[in-house]
């Protein structure tokens, strides 16, 4: 399924393939010579960063505490906006388009949903948290098409079967796991492009941890997956691609290593790449 | 000193500390015998019935009917209410998610501010600036009444109202905002849609609490509303009254005994209605404190991340691959 | 499937330039107009406080004098000396009541007292009691004061009054002061054989001092601006002989108590009662002023040294950089 690797003469590691011209590129977000900082650019936080995130992949963004994998993420559909003195350098592309030059920060967020540490599903019953994206374009959308974009949404989240009896229960009832395969079905219920997966997992038991690992192998085959997280086993069964971020001693986070998930577990380029994965450090 | 005296001591100190404590308790209870024992002595010589459904208070012929004094704080706190609270919850939800921060420091001293004015000098230039303006506004006579008294209780109880609402709306902003971002609303979609609804026990709290503020404000208002007891108004600008307004008015020069019995009897039943208002905000708290605890019964323990073990893991797969 | 947007798949270029749906137009004028709502009610409520303090200092000022500030009323010299006297001398006795009382049950409330239904009961009486309308203690104080102590009307009725009314507040805002003092000083004096008395007396009261300072002052402001219940408790006039007295017994009268009375029953034979009202006012705002700064101020020193016992983590560190 792997798309053919090409190989980047600038970072000289496996690339997805070369985007073609006219029809849909095989790259989905490409970060060229990116740069972020927080306090109106008193610090940096990333540094120079060249990546290109194939679509219809997991890619996994792993690294050290304060490596600035979550900063990059939050990058992609600009989250940081909320955050006052954020100052962002290079280009970050989605579809060939910056994603910092959008005008339309609304419509960018539909195209790229996320799913956040903590599960956060709105104080609403179950039904009404998952129809919540459609009914912001209620235009021309009936009420049956809702209903039946709700379903499809929870079926593709794999909770249609534990829920489908208490749709108007409250969301905030389930179990934390279930909790987060809704915020899911939410975030795919706009059918978005891009899922941004801020360590899903984090706050979940191994048993609901591996349900929504379970999910994300099956979501792939619709959505690109950005994927933050902690749980290097995690990143080794869910993603293709990996990258490896780390700080220099100025807490700057930079980009080390990108490539095939299994290149990178298995025959690291890098020797902090090497470290951290045998876990002499962080 | 030995172990017995330190102990002694320790006691000592401890019931002292107490003895302060307790008279909170032993006020609460003095409060509602005293004010409750004098007001009831009213009904050995005047009907109840004609107290409660009375509908004119007349200290000269000896009648005491309430409903003048209910209907009048009633009606002003009603109007109040009707206005003050969408005002406090759009300057509110400015302040959590709208207000660029120097704005929302100058909203916050302004808030403070308002809380912190005595309700004499509302009352002052509520008469120097309202009553004339409701006077040639409305062609009428006095200018005082219902209208004017609850233009000054709009902005009285914003600071009770603001504040607790700003609270409320901050808390569910700080958990759903990125979820609503991230599907992608507009902030007034985000707010009206999901942090509102979110917020809605904090908000039923501040409204409550709001509602006793308006209740209970005597000065202010019965310097404009023209303490008017022997009948209910029929318009919003005539003479009016409210319990406070009324007590204040009378009970200082109330001679007789009945007279001042009615009096207290009044103020037992803002007594009663301070009681059932903090009964219901402890209602609505609750039912808030006890939700989040069956979610958390539910939900799983949190797994922290631990990036070594797995890699074991994954060094054995691959061995054995 | 997946790259279909609801109304069936735009080119993703129009991503970036801004055109949206209409649904989504239509969404962004309704939040155009909300903020601009939103804005009015703030800008409103920011102007009438404005206004409000603006028209009674240009009021009130001009009646500033040597004569009016510090001179008894009279028939052809609205002054308010001795109101501004009994404000102070009310404000110092209710302090007197009300601080050691405060202090005193914020402290038990805090260190002292274990979860139950004791504890329980204070609670809900300090809750109920700060709900109570300040008239009905005016009304408590009328009944147990001035009759069944036989105070009669006068300064102390009304302090004692002031003082249970004004206890909820000072017990509230000092606990919470208390309770701000991280646990780590006690244990710190605990360890060193201190008693819990001496522990609350030499760590926890002076760390808590700029907080307790808070809750004195936020009370004084709620006590100079307190009126119902003193016109029910000490009376509405000063009588000559009473002048800058330091008498308890004899009857009082605020400022705040003397606006109502030269507005709403009048200086008998006095010309120019407004210019009198608009005066006590003035003062009464100025007052009110100073006190909210004091508040500010103490507020300020209380979060940097919170803030110093806790240091934040440096610029980058407090937002959330990559964890």
């Amino acid at each position: 399924m792997s798309p053919q690797p090409i190989t980047d003469s600038k970072q000289g590691v496996v690339l997805g393939q070369a985007r073609t011209n006219g029809g849909m590129s095989q790259i989905e977000i490409e970060a060229r010579d990116f740069n972020f900082f927080y306090d109106n650019g008193g610090f940096k936080a990333l540094k120079d960063i060249n990546l290109r995130m194939p679509r219809h992949q997991v890619t996994a963004l792993i690294g050290p505490s304060g490596c600035g994998k979550s900063t990059f993420l939050r990058a992609i559909n600009r989250m940081h906006d909320q955050t006052p003195g954020t100052v962002t350098q290079g280009e970050l592309l989605f579809e060939g388009e910056d994603i910092n030059r959008a005008e339309d920060l609304i419509v960018l967020r539909r195209k790229i949903g996320m799913i956040f540490q903590r599960p956060n599903p709105f104080p609403m019953s179950i039904f009404d948290n998952v129809a919540y994206g459609l009914r912001l374009e209620a235009q021309g959308v009936r009420k049956s098409e809702i209903n039946d974009r709700v379903e499809q949404a929870l079926r593709d989240a794999y909770l249609w079967d534990e829920v489908k009896d208490k749709l108007r229960h409250s969301g905030l009832a389930l179990s934390g796991g279930q909790q987060q395969r809704l915020c899911i079905a939410r975030a795919i219920a706009v059918k978005p492009e891009v899922l941004l997966m801020d360590e899903p997992c984090a706050a979940l038991d191994p048993i609901a941890t591996l349900a929504i690992e379970e999910l994300i192998n099956e979501l792939v085959k619709n959505y690109t997956i950005v994927i933050v997280t902690h749980n290097m086993q995690q990143a080794a069964r869910v993603s293709q691609y990996t990258a490896f971020f780390t700080t220099d001693d100025s807490r700057t986070g930079q980009l080390v290593e990108f490539g095939h998930t299994t290149d990178i577990f298995t025959n690291p380029k890098d020797s902090r790449t090497e470290d951290y994965i045998t876990g002499r450090f962080g | 000193m030995n172990t017995a005296t330190l102990r002694r001591k320790a006691i000592f100190v401890q019931s002292i500390f107490f003895a302060t404590a307790a008279v909170l308790i032993l006020t609460s209870i003095a409060l509602v015998l005293f004010i409750g024992s004098q007001g009831l002595r009213l009904f050995t010589t005047y009907s109840p019935a004609d107290f409660f459904f009375g509908t004119s208070w007349n200290q000269s012929t000896h009648t005491y009917g309430v409903i003048p004094l209910l209907y009048g704080s009633l009606m002003t706190t009603f109007l109040t209410l009707l206005v003050s609270v969408p005002l406090a919850i759009l300057v509110a939800i400015f302040m959590v998610e709208v207000a660029p921060a120097p704005m929302r420091r100058v909203m916050r001293s302004t808030v403070e501010l308002f809380a912190a004015l005595p309700s004499v000098i509302f009352g002052l230039l509520a008469l120097t600036i309202i009553v004339p303006w409701v006077r040639e506004t409305f062609n009428a006579p006095l200018g005082k009444g219902i209208l004017p008294a609850t233009i000054v209780l709009i902005f009285m109880v914003q600071p009770t109202i603001v504040t607790i609402t700003e609270d409320a709306v901050r808390t569910s902003a700080s958990s759903l905002r990125e979820a609503c971002h991230a599907v992608g609303a507009t902030r007034w979609q985000m707010l009206s849609g999901v942090i509102i609804p979110a917020s809605r026990q904090g908000i039923l709290t501040a409204v409550i609490l709001g509602l006793g503020r308006a209740v209970g404000e005597t000065m202010a208002v019965q310097m404009v509303i023209g303490n008017i007891t022997v009948r209910i108004p029929k318009t919003l600008t005539e003479g009016a009254t409210t319990m406070p307004a009324t007590i204040v008015t009378q009970l200082p020069e109330a001679a007789d005994p009945q007279t001042r019995s009615a009096l207290i009897m009044v103020g037992f039943l803002l007594l009663i209605i301070a009681f059932a208002l903090i009964l219901s905000v402890r209602t609505v708290t609750g039912r808030s404190s006890k939700k989040p605890k069956a979610v958390k019964a539910e939900a799983p323990e949190p797994v922290s991340p631990d990036p070594r073990d797995p890699l074991r893991e994954l060094e054995r797969e691959m061995e054995a691959s | 499937m997946a790259s279909q947007g609801l109304d069936g798949g735009r080119p993703l270029n129009e991503v970036f330039t801004g055109r949206a749906t209409r649904s989504l137009r239509r969404a962004r004028i309704v939040d155009r107009f909300a903020t601009g709502l939103m804005w009015a009610a703030a800008l409103m409520l920011v102007a009438v406080l404005f206004a409000v303090i603006a028209s009674l200092l240009i009021a009130g000022i001009p009646a500033f004098s040597p004569e009016f500030l510090f001179t008894p009323g009279t028939f052809t010299n609205p002054g308010i000396g001795p109101q501004i006297w009994c404000t102070f001398y009310v404000l110092f006795l209710t302090l007197l009541i009300v601080v050691p009382i405060g202090t005193g049950a914020a402290v038990y409330m805090s260190e002292y007292a274990r979860p139950g239904k004791l504890t329980n009961i204070i609670r809900f009486s300090t809750e109920s009691l700060a709900s109570v309308p300040s008239i009905v203690y005016g009304v408590f104080g009328s009944i147990v004061f001035l009759v069944m102590m036989g105070l009669g009307y006068s300064i102390l009725s009304g302090s004692l009054t002031l003082a249970l009314l004004n206890l909820p507040l000072m017990v509230r805002v000092a606990e919470d002061a208390i309770r701000s003092v991280p646990g780590s000083y006690r244990e710190a004096s605990l360890a060193l054989a201190g008693s819990k008395w001496e522990t609350t007396r030499k760590v926890v009261l002076p760390a808590a001092l700029p907080g307790l300072l808070t809750a004195i002052v936020l009370t004084a402001g709620r006590i100079i601006g307190e009126t119902a219940p003193l016109i029910l408790t000490m009376g509405t006039t000063i009588s000559p002989n009473a002048y800058y007295s330091l008498n308890p017994l004899s009857t009082g009268e605020t400022l705040a108590v003397h606006i109502w009375v030269i507005k709403i029953i009048g200086l008998p034979g006095v010309p120019n009662s407004q210019a009198a009202a608009d005066g006590s006012a003035a003062v009464l705002l100025l007052m009110v002023l100073v006190i909210n700064i004091f508040v500010a101020y103490f507020n300020t020193r209380l979060e940097r040294r919170l803030r110093g016992a806790a240091p934040p983590p440096r610029a980058g560190g407090s937002k959330k950089v990559g964890t």
